[in-house]
């Protein structure tokens, strides 16, 4: 059983199409990096799969469980981290993973913290955060209870160097230890150093799906070029 | 019920240490977490600033004794007590509305599972608690008939208040929860497509349910009154009580089974909603708003700054204005009709005034600090356009009744009306300029006892 499966996702926003039939399966324990331009239907992807969104036609699995028709399921086999992490803002973060933990009925909250990068800063009112303690702590919540899927939309958007590099171990760890993890992000310098696989989408569907082998010691940021540059709107750019 | 497991360490965290006993739901446990933690911030006097409105409508009760509480019989007494308990039955169906469907913890809860039975016992916990002041707001206007010799009038229109605000909350979350069925329900597709207006299909039945618990509601205030009356005041009639307790027993009953399939279908749902209404946009408003024309009358220099305020106000609050207009509309049935008229138009457009005035605070709450700061306008230009463009708008308050008065009862009637009308819109409009950054703590107690002298006066 694959820990995603999408299969022929179509998403229809009025007269704009913004997912047009995207196939994609992700087995336990790969970490997968997710990219494309603006607008390629990144975001929507991940909000289908999270059951934050309906899909126009086509199926989505989280570990067998079909996010539609059964989110409650669904929600439990998930960790997500949103464009635009929602916290409580007079909780602290640690007070959040708390509650996180008991709202899933398991986890660790010291683990989380640590791997968060979070430190004594755990303890403070999330109001007083910057935008990168923000992610840290939405991460953090995502990774609290150790779903078995992870999904982290610009998960490390805003994070100091260290920090990243730190959540990138974390997530190699997960992974590890038998997590999936879809990681949908800009840097392709984040992709290149973690992702067992990159998937490319444009245009709302897949256009290319590249084992490590096919884009080790390559330049990522040209063969993203390469596929994006043969379909009709970035023809010009 | 199932009850969640949680780690040892739960009890040592300093925000949650209040022992086992009050772990049961976590969701509860947060909100109180965020109450005590905001409130630790706040200065003390804010925790006693619901007093204030309260005093106010204790006074402002006293000012309109002569017009609107000379009742001495239940008769006339419960005209006015099931108004308001209807009142509170919409005032808390909207509250109920808000924080089940709309509510921004929405956002916070969708990343993780969810407990159905637990996240509804908080949310009833907490919709009950936060709207308490509009339930005891509404019970001091019960104090004028007491204070009058007639105690039994006053505790069977507070018995009679307490029943519509019950069922604003118990039967709010039954039928909100019910609307997200009827939204996706292929039979009713038809019918919502016929009463949708501008609005997505989906909408259709989240924009009607309040309405829906209204007129549920409503039926069970007025069997509640007819059961308070029989109760307090003796006579037959008093067992029709029973009926508001055994339907919110029994919508409580059913609420949590609504829940369990419901509540996460409705974040689908607002997802689905949001998405089309971003593709419904009217793209004639996004260039015009209401009023704009009479910018060419202004002067230069202040024109931005009305344009600004007419613009956010009208897209960001065109419900809550052209709703208060409703009250206009009936302040002018109310001067078509044979007795009380120009009494009758001047209290319901002058509470529609007061309610559109409340506009002002909301206008400032929209903008943020640094804006103001950075665009450097002077602070005194901002409230005269925010005064100007809020009196504008309450003039559709005014003249509907003033017309009406005019052709029932004379135009002598009709101009003693109009300026007492003209005169509050003056002072609301700068009230709602003026009390923007204190809130409603100054503007409620001012905006009524304002009310109250011009309706008593």
């Amino acid at each position: 059983m694959s820990a995603i499966e999408i299969n022929g996702l179509k998403k229809r926003y009025g007269g704009v199409e913004a997912l047009r039939g995207v196939d994609l399966r992700v087995e336990p324990g790969e970490l997968v990096g997710l990219i494309g331009p603006n607008g390629a239907g990144k975001t929507t992807t991940l909000r289908v799969l999270t059951g934050q969104l309906l899909p126009t036609s086509g199926t989505v699995r989280v570990a067998g469980v079909d996010v539609v028709e059964n989110p409650g399921e669904a929600r439990k086999m998930l960790g997500v981290v949103p464009e635009e992490p929602a916290l409580f803002a007079y909780l602290s973060c640690r007070e959040f993973l708390e509650f996180v933990v008991q709202v899933r009925g398991v986890g660790d909250v010291d683990r989380a913290v640590e791997e968060s990068g979070l430190g004594a800063d755990a303890d403070r009112l999330i109001r007083e955060y910057s935008q990168g303690m923000r992610r840290k702590a939405a991460l953090a919540a995502a990774l609290v209870a150790g779903p078995p899927v992870l999904v982290l939309d610009e998960a490390l958007n805003g994070l100091d160097p260290p920090s990243a590099a730190r959540v990138k171990e974390t997530l190699r760890e997960r992974c590890d230890g038998g997590a999936t993890v879809l990681l949908s992000t800009h840097v392709l310098e984040t992709v290149e150093r973690v992702a067992d696989r990159v998937v490319m989408l444009a245009e709302g569907r897949v256009v290319a799906d590249l084992g490590a082998a096919e884009f080790a010691g390559r330049d990522l940021e040209q063969l993203f070029l390469e596929h994006v540059s043969s379909l009709g709107n970035y023809r010009s750019q | 019920m199932q009850r969640i497991v949680f780690p040892a360490s739960w009890c040592t965290i300093g925000a949650f240490n209040r022992g086992p006993q009050t772990l049961a739901n976590p969701y509860l446990n947060v909100w109180r977490a965020q109450q005590r933690q905001r409130r630790a911030l706040e200065p003390v006097w804010t925790r006693l600033a619901f007093l204030l409105p309260l005093a106010a409508l204790a006074v402002a009760g006293a000012l309109v004794e002569p017009v609107l509480f000379a009742v001495d019989t239940w008769e006339a007494a419960s005209g006015l007590y099931l108004r308001l308990g209807w009142l509170c039955c919409a005032a808390m169906s909207l509250r109920t509305y808000s924080i089940l469907v709309r509510s921004p913890e929405r956002a916070v809860l969708d990343a993780h599972p969810v407990e159905p039975r637990l996240l509804l016992k908080y949310l009833a916990v907490r919709s009950g608690w936060e709207g308490l002041p509009f339930l005891a707001g509404c019970v001091v206007l019960t104090w004028p008939v007491w204070a009058a010799g007639h105690p039994g009038l006053a505790r069977a229109g507070a018995l009679t208040i307490a029943t519509g605000w019950a069922a604003g909350l118990f039967l709010g979350f039954p039928v909100h929860l019910g609307s997200v069925w009827v939204a996706e329900s292929p039979r009713l597709a038809g019918l919502l497509e016929a009463i949708r207006g501008d609005n997505p299909r989906l909408q259709a039945a989240l924009i009607y349910a309040p309405g829906a618990v209204l007129a549920l509601g409503g039926t069970v205030t007025w069997l509640g009154a007819q059961g308070a009356a029989g109760w307090v005041l003796g006579g037959a009639g008093g067992a029709l009580l029973l009926v508001p307790v055994a339907s919110f027993v029994l919508a409580w009953g059913v609420t949590p089974l609504l829940a369990q399939k419901w509540y996460l279908r409705t974040s689908l749902l607002l997802a689905e909603i949001d998405a089309r209404y971003a593709g419904l946009e009217d793209r004639e408003e996004a260039r015009w708003v209401y009023l704009q024309w009479m910018l060419r009358w202004m002067p230069v220099g202040a024109r931005p700054t009305i344009l600004r305020e007419l613009r956010q106000g009208w897209r960001d609050h065109r419900g809550w204005i052209t709703g208060t207009w409703a009250l206009g509309g009936l302040a002018a049935l109310g001067a078509l009709g044979e007795q009380g008229t120009a009494d009758r138009a001047l209290v319901m457009a002058s509470a529609g005034a007061v309610l559109a005035g409340a506009v002002g605070l909301r206008l400032e709450m929209g903008n943020p600090d640094w804006l103001e700061s950075w665009l450097d306008v002077p602070r005194r230009r901002v409230l005269l356009a925010r005064g100007w463009v809020l009196a504008c708008w309450l003039q559709a308050l005014v003249w509907p009744p003033v017309l009406a008065l005019g052709l029932a009862q004379g135009w002598g009637v009709a101009w003693t009306v109009g300026t007492a009308l003209e005169a509050l819109v003056v002072v609301l409009a700068a009230l709602g300029a003026v009390c923007g950054t204190t809130g409603w703590v100054s503007y409620a107690p001012l905006a009524l006892v304002v009310w109250a002298g011009i309706v008593s006066g």
